[in-house]
């Protein structure tokens, strides 16, 4: 499997919950003098999921949030998707459904790869989604792993895309069975493991 | 011949286009191709060698020409009617060519002067061949049928010798020093030849003595060669040198280039022995031949590349916006401009008078050396028409910028080697003269202002700067005989190592910076005059009345006149006896007066000629920074073609004089980075700018690419910074370009800031500084600022300061300037430009109120106190500023957009406005709907106008749009935001997409379904015709959403045709790679045109969000500036938006205007018109099958897994849903 396997993940979520800031954090990890967020592949990215590498291609569209009638264009072109939602705005973790619904109804599917995130995690004092909500709400959806991120930190970002990453080769060795199935082992323990995974996180920092 | 022969003989030489062109051009008609009426097309043809190795019209279509820009005419017409020829290595153009493209083209073409040499490498079928110019070892792309093969006999070794020796360093052929040896034998044999043949072989000859032009280039040539071999003495193997493998490489690299340049003296020794024997070359016989029995005057081949994208322009869709100046002027008439121009080249030679009626020989190849290779690079007939310019300041500036440039060589020349040369003395020579023109402007300045005590005082240390020089000059040289008779490469030894002259030399740098800044003080307070002087004194004659014109008029002081006479009438010996400079070419193109540069053209070979000798030595003693650039052909992805840069020797042993020049260093190449800057945005920035301009942003750019600075060295030149020479002289090549002296104003006004307060990128461009600093590049002293930069400060200074902040920084910029200096008046001047510029077009009243106070205060008091009048027009402004609501002076649009794209072509006001396609009936229809009547549908209307009504509405938004709108992602605040248009675009974009779907699902009948989406297809086509692409994107979103896409009977029913169209669509949103099919559309485009805002907002967020607002001076540095590049970022993606804000020309229909709003405005408040509800609609009109299958118009997303029954359930209910989540979360 010398071919390098090409995966498109869409950013969804409202505005203002720090997407650019995930995949900003993510394409480009360290500072680079000529961000130009212009030029084609500044959302390209190779990454090595277990000794395989593979290209990530993201789709982000952050700053046109206005723009609903777009968003199913973005999601036709996905195979993967992050729902970001901000800690500190119950709000953005509630449109998170409708989200996934309309994922769901284009892909003609009941489950695809996906990520719940939960990000600005560093404003643990404007915290106004309690952790478990979000567990609910993935256990409710069958299980979708679950990450709280700070991008402007840097504490779970590339975890989260590693972690679709995985889904989403899952999903295409599997073929049309994998769904829920495949996936709904892996990911539940991404949720326990998280809360830990943060708190190594913290003490390095 | 047949072509596949050929092709497969030498496919290894052709060589894929370096771009091809997207769609294919439309194939150019014979009316097309004679819009010139070129009778003689095809005879032309029949002598262009090469272009018969362009193929048949059949290759001609398969391959595209790689046209840098439109191609005019089908190579078809010409080639493919002789045999093939063998391959001929070398070229003479004997047309001009200057494309005019963008800089951003991945193709690089070369321009071609007149008698250019080119030795080619590979030509492409399409008649383009790839080369490189010997002259300046720039490599591109160049049409054949500009050319002709040369190969005189004479030659013909010497050009052999090239080939060998090219191939031999550039092929890579491991001959070693053996076969290096046996290359550059082989040169010297050639230039035997070639001596031997035009029997001139010995000083003696007949032929040598009695002409001065063919001994000239008879010694030029033999220098060259001499140097050749002293070049490959270096190579490795020679017992005296052991270099390292690159510096191995720059050896050859020089030599394949010092070999080039014998050539092209090769070529120029023998045009003029030619002529001097009234004989004409191969080139020159067929040349007159052809132009026998013609209108000299159609003497434009008609073949690959168009000069003109002004014919071209209407023709083909690939319009591009780049058009410059020159392309317009050159489209019109280039003609008369070639012919007049060799007429000029042909009487400036001296030589003996072309036979009438001949074609313009153009033999004097080497002056016309590109000194910027760049396919930008200015018009030489613009250079060499030495129009006057009518205006003191640009007079002053030009001559200048000579004088620089003549005292850079000088210095150069000393360092690398003290001997007095005759070529130094001509330098010398040419230096006084500039000197002494630049003080007859300075005079003229001071008649109009008496009390310019500053400027007298510059004036007269000018003087005595120069007398310095003569004096010294004359003491190098006391003792010796004439140097005629020394060895003429030797020279005179000048005793203390040129230290003297080169003080001397220094000396005068300095002052005329001063007298030049100081007379652009005067002018800039009396206002620009006209200048009565007599036209410039540029030819090499030593004297020249006009000379002695200009002192009478000046009423030089007698001293000083005496030694400039003495000086002229040199003891050392005059070089050769020049012809006098031939009359001011008129040029009926140039419309408006260029300023002169005056270089004629031996001078510009000569200043070549330093330029090597300098390369020389760099390569000599170091590492050679910079010079193998030149050298090493190659094809560069960025549009300039690199020419050799001058340099000067990094010696080791610095003198004490050159350590002086050390201290300036950091300030000298901060200075030429900063004109760079300046020229850049010069030659983008207007319209008309003379071609002198553009010249100088080429260079401006080839400067900031080697230039250094102290703040963030480069690895690359970090050898190279320590030699103040280098600075030195790229400060003075900055200079040239600039307005105003590197060094001299240096020293009126001390800078305070650390060099840390700045940074710049490669590009020249600042990427960083505290406020106090930026604040002073604001208010440069001796220079206006950067346009761009200063746009840029207007529109995002609120996101990393105050207003009041600013307001006060600007006061201490006034303050600290002191009383001293005489630099501090035009900062304050600038001060008080900056603060009027922001009251009357930068105003925002409910940030910047706050700084009010400072300012009021600040007119009232100190600038009061200072500039009284100045004083009392800020106290009007902030009166006028806190009474009116709006902008006191309206910015055109933006600061940014329009000055930075300048070649943008808008819509003629000509083009006709197309009549409304919309019947009386329809109007009709619409007034009833409008007074309660039937509701019509869009089938009622025209597609074609539906669109144009939509585009109308969508572009009244978009060109209203604000930059600040655009600000620190303004428009996705919650509450009280100021992207009112943004939010209104956005908002209508939506809108648009459900009044599609509802417009589809109102149907009931699948049949009238499929209708509507055939309909609306054709309107998103019409708006794609349009450019619009915020409406095509809004009207493809709902195409392609599941919703419809999901409507399968439906879409049975639509077209295959159709469905095509739908597919093309598709393919233009498309949002992979990061939109780059939309992107690379929109690059291309010319307004008006509507792009799709969302990807402006995408870039917007991410650029805001992905650089930090502060930056360290360099890594890991502890101190932090203002991340200026942030805002330069986001300013420029502004001035891209703000590129297209540009209204259509599109007849209002008002009725359908009203119609639409009241649908939009029905979708808009409808509660039914969001996703889940549009979706349950789509399932009741078409329920879903017991076997779902992929929408027949789903797009090439991976297979969808087909769905589990039981997702059916969820699918059904789940508009019921998304009203539920949000309580079944929590």
């Amino acid at each position: 499997m010398q071919h390098r396997r090409e995966y498109h993940i869409v950013i969804l979520g409202a505005g203002g919950v720090g997407k650019s800031c995930l995949t900003s954090q993510f394409v480009h990890n360290e500072w680079i003098e000529y961000y130009d967020p212009t030029i084609e592949d500044v959302y390209r990215k190779v990454i090595d999921v277990d000794g395989r590498s593979c290209i990530l291609e993201i789709l982000d569209t952050a700053g046109t949030e206005q723009f609903t009638a777009m968003r199913e264009i973005y999601m036709k072109a996905g195979q993967g998707f992050l729902l970001v939602y901000s800690i500190t705005s119950l709000s953005t973790l509630t449109e998170l459904s409708d989200l996934r619904d309309q994922i769901l109804r284009i892909k003609e599917a009941d489950s695809v790869p996906l990520v719940i995130v939960g990000n600005k995690s560093d404003l643990e004092e404007d915290r106004a989604v309690r952790r478990d909500r979000a567990i609910m709400l993935s256990q409710k959806w069958g299980r979708v792993p679950f990450y709280e991120t700070s991008a402007r930190k840097r504490q779970n970002v590339d975890e989260v895309f590693l972690d679709l990453c995985r889904q989403m080769m899952r999903a295409d060795v599997g073929g049309s069975g994998s769904g829920g199935g495949a996936g709904g082992g892996g990911p539940s323990e991404k949720v326990a493991q998280t809360p830990r995974k943060k708190r190594r996180f913290c003490v390095i920092l | 011949m047949d072509e596949t022969d050929f092709s497969t003989k030498h496919s290894s030489i052709y060589i894929a286009p370096l771009r091809i062109e997207k769609a294919p051009k439309p194939k150019r008609t014979s009316s097309n191709a004679s819009r010139k009426s070129r009778p003689r097309s095809q005879p032309h043809s029949r002598n262009q060698s090469v272009s018969t190795h362009s193929r048949t019209s059949s290759h001609q279509q398969i391959t595209p020409p790689p046209t840098p820009n439109t191609s005019q005419d089908s190579l078809a017409q010409s080639a493919g009617k002789e045999p093939t020829p063998p391959f001929q290595p070398f070229l003479r153009a004997f047309y001009e060519f200057h494309p005019n493209f963008s800089a951003d083209s991945s193709t690089v073409t070369l321009p071609l002067n007149l008698g250019d040499v080119i030795l080619v490498h590979s030509v492409h079928t399409n008649g383009w061949a790839d080369g490189t110019m010997l002259s300046s070892g720039a490599r591109g792309w160049l049409p054949t049928n500009y050319c002709d093969e040369f190969n005189p006999e004479q030659l013909r070794p010497l050009l052999k010798a090239c080939t060998v020796l090219f191939d031999q360093f550039r092929g890579g052929s491991a001959g070693g020093l053996r076969a290096s040896q046996v290359a550059v034998t082989s040169v010297v044999a050639g230039v035997r030849h070639l001596l031997e043949t035009t029997e001139c072989l010995t000083r003696e000859a007949s032929n040598v003595k009695s002409n001065d032009g063919i001994r000239r280039t008879r010694k030029v040539l033999l220098t060259e060669l001499s140097t050749l071999v002293k070049t490959a003495k270096r190579l490795p193997g020679h017992s005296e040198y052991s270099l390292a493998k690159t510096a191995t490489e720059d050896v050859t690299d020089e030599m394949i280039l010092r070999c080039f340049k014998i050539v092209v003296r090769g070529v120029r020794f023998l045009d003029i022995w030619n002529q001097r024997h009234n004989l004409q070359n191969d080139f020159i016989a067929e040349e007159a031949g052809g132009a026998q029995g013609e209108d000299a005057d159609d003497h434009i081949p008609p073949t690959p590349p168009a000069d003109s994208t002004a014919h071209s322009m209407g023709s083909t869709g690939s319009v591009r916006g780049d058009q410059t100046p020159e392309g317009n002027t050159e489209g019109h008439d280039y003609r008369s401009r070639s012919s007049s121009v060799s007429h000029h080249r042909g009487s400036q030679r001296g030589s003996p008078p072309q036979p009438q009626g001949s074609h313009p020989l153009p033999s004097t190849p080497y002056s016309q050396t590109p000194r910027a290779g760049s396919p930008s690079s200015p018009d030489k007939e613009s250079f060499g028409s030495q129009l006057q310019p009518a205006y003191a300041l640009a007079r002053l500036n030009v001559t200048h910028d000579v004088l620089l440039s003549y005292l850079g060589s000088y210095i150069g020349r000393l360092y690398h080697e003290p001997r007095f040369t005759p070529q130094l003395q001509l330098t010398q020579q040419e230096s006084v003269k500039a000197a002494r023109e630049l003080l007859a402007i300075v005079e003229a300045v001071e008649a109009r202002d008496p009390q310019a005590a500053a400027l007298v005082f510059a004036k007269e240390a000018m003087y005595a700067r120069i007398s310095t020089l003569i004096s010294a000059a004359r003491e190098a040289v006391s003792g010796c005989g004439r140097l005629e008779e020394v060895d003429e490469e030797e020279g005179i030894m000048i005793p203390d190592g040129g230290k003297k002259l080169a003080d001397a030399a220094t000396g005068c740098v300095r002052g005329a910076g001063e007298c030049v800044a100081k007379s652009k003080f005067v002018i800039e307070k009396i206002g620009d005059f006209e200048l009565h002087l007599g036209p410039f004194d540029i030819g090499l004659g030593i004297t020249t009345p006009e000379g002695k014109l200009i002192d009478d008029a000046i009423g030089l002081s007698a001293a000083a006149k005496a030694e400039l006479e003495r000086q002229l009438m040199p003891p050392p010996p005059t070089p050769e006896k020049i012809p006098p400079r031939p009359p001011p070419k008129e040029d009926p193109l140039d419309e408006k007066p260029l300023p002169t540069l005056p270089f004629s053209e031996l001078e510009v070979e000569r200043l070549t000629m330093d330029t090597t000798m300098a390369e020389s030595n760099v390569a000599s003693s170091a590492a050679a920074p910079c010079s193998p650039d030149a050298a090493s052909p190659r094809r560069s992805s960025s549009a300039s073609v690199i020419a050799p840069l001058p340099q000067l020797a990094p010696s080791s042993t610095q003198d004490e004089n050159a350590g002086g020049a050390a201290q300036k260093r950091d300030m000298d190449a901060k200075t030429s980075l900063q004109k760079s800057i300046r020229a850049d945005s010069i030659g983008a920035a207007s319209i008309t700018t003379a071609d002198y301009t553009i010249a100088s942003s080429v260079r401006g750019s080839e400067l900031s690419m080697t230039s250094t600075r102290a703040t963030t060295p480069e690895p690359a030149s970090s050898t190279s910074i320590s030699t103040p020479l280098l600075t030195l002289d790229l400060t003075m090549m900055g200079s040239q370009l600039s307005l105003e002296s590197g060094s001299g104003s240096e020293i009126l006004v001390p800078e305070k800031l650390v060099p840390e307060d700045l940074t710049f990128n490669k590009g020249g461009q600042i990427t960083g500084g505290t406020l106090p600093a930026l604040v002073e590049r604001l208010t440069v002293h001796d220079s206006t600022p950067d346009a761009v930069f200063v746009a840029t400060f207007y529109l995002t200074f609120r996101l990393f300061t105050t207003p009041k902040e600013f307001a006060q920084s600007l006061v201490d910029r006034f303050d600290s300037v002191g009383d001293g200096p005489a630099g501090a008046a035009p900062v304050r001047l600038r001060v008080y430009n900056v603060f009027k510029g922001w009251l009357e077009s930068h105003w925002r009243k409910t940030i910047d109120d706050e700084a009010l106070e400072t300012i009021t205060s600040f007119a009232g008091s100190k600038l009061k106190a200072i500039l009284p009048a100045a004083g009392k027009r800020l106290e009007e402004l902030t009166e006028k500023v806190s009474s009116t609501d709006g902008l006191l002076v309206p910015r055109l649009v933006s600061g940014i957009g329009k000055a930075t794209t300048a070649t943008t072509q808008y819509t003629l006001p000509e083009t006709p406005i197309p009549t409304p396609a919309v019947t009386r009936n329809q109007l009709s229809l619409l007034r009833s709907a409008l007074t309660g009547g039937p509701n019509p549908t869009v089938l009622d209307f025209d597609p074609s106008e539906l669109a144009r009504q939509l585009t109308l509405k969508e572009s009244k938004m978009f060109c209203s749009i604000l930059p600040e709108e655009l600000l620190a992602q303004e428009w996705t605040k919650k509450r009280g935001s100021l992207a009112t248009n943004v939010l209104a675009m956005s908002s209508l974009s939506t809108d648009l997409a459900n009044l599609v779907a509802e417009t589809i699902l109102d149907a009931t009948d699948p049949k009238r379904r499929a209708v509507l989406i055939k309909h609306w297809i054709k309107v998103a086509d019409r708006c794609l015709e349009l450019n619009n692409y915020d409406s095509l994107m809004a009207i493809m979103c709902t195409l392609n959403t599941s919703t419809i896409g999901r409507l399968k009977r439906t879409w049975e029913l639509v077209s295959y045709k159709t469905k095509l169209v739908l597919d093309h669509l598709r393919a233009v949103i498309d949002v992979s790679k990061n939109h780059a099919v939309l992107r690379a559309r929109l690059r291309g485009h010319v307004p008006p045109c509507l792009p799709f805002l969302g990807t402006y907002l995408t870039d917007l967020t991410f650029i805001d969000v992905g650089n930090p607002s502060k930056r360290p001076v360099s890594e890991g540095s502890a101190k932090q500036l203002i991340n200026f590049d942030k805002h330069v970022k986001t300013a420029r993606i502004i001035s891209e938006l703000q590129r297209f804000q540009i209204p259509y020309r599109i007849a209002e229909v008002s009725e359908m205007q009203e119609w639409i709003d009241a649908q939009i405005d029905r979708v808009h408040n409808s509660k039914t018109a969001d996703v889940q509800h549009l979706y349950r609609r789509s399932l009741l009109l078409e329920p879903r099958e017991t076997q779902p299958r992929a929408a027949p118009v789903e797009l090439s997303t991976p297979a969808a897994p087909v769905a589990p029954k039981e997702s059916q359930k969820i699918d059904l209910f789940s508009w019921a849903h998304a009203f539920k989540v949000p309580t079944s979360t929590t």
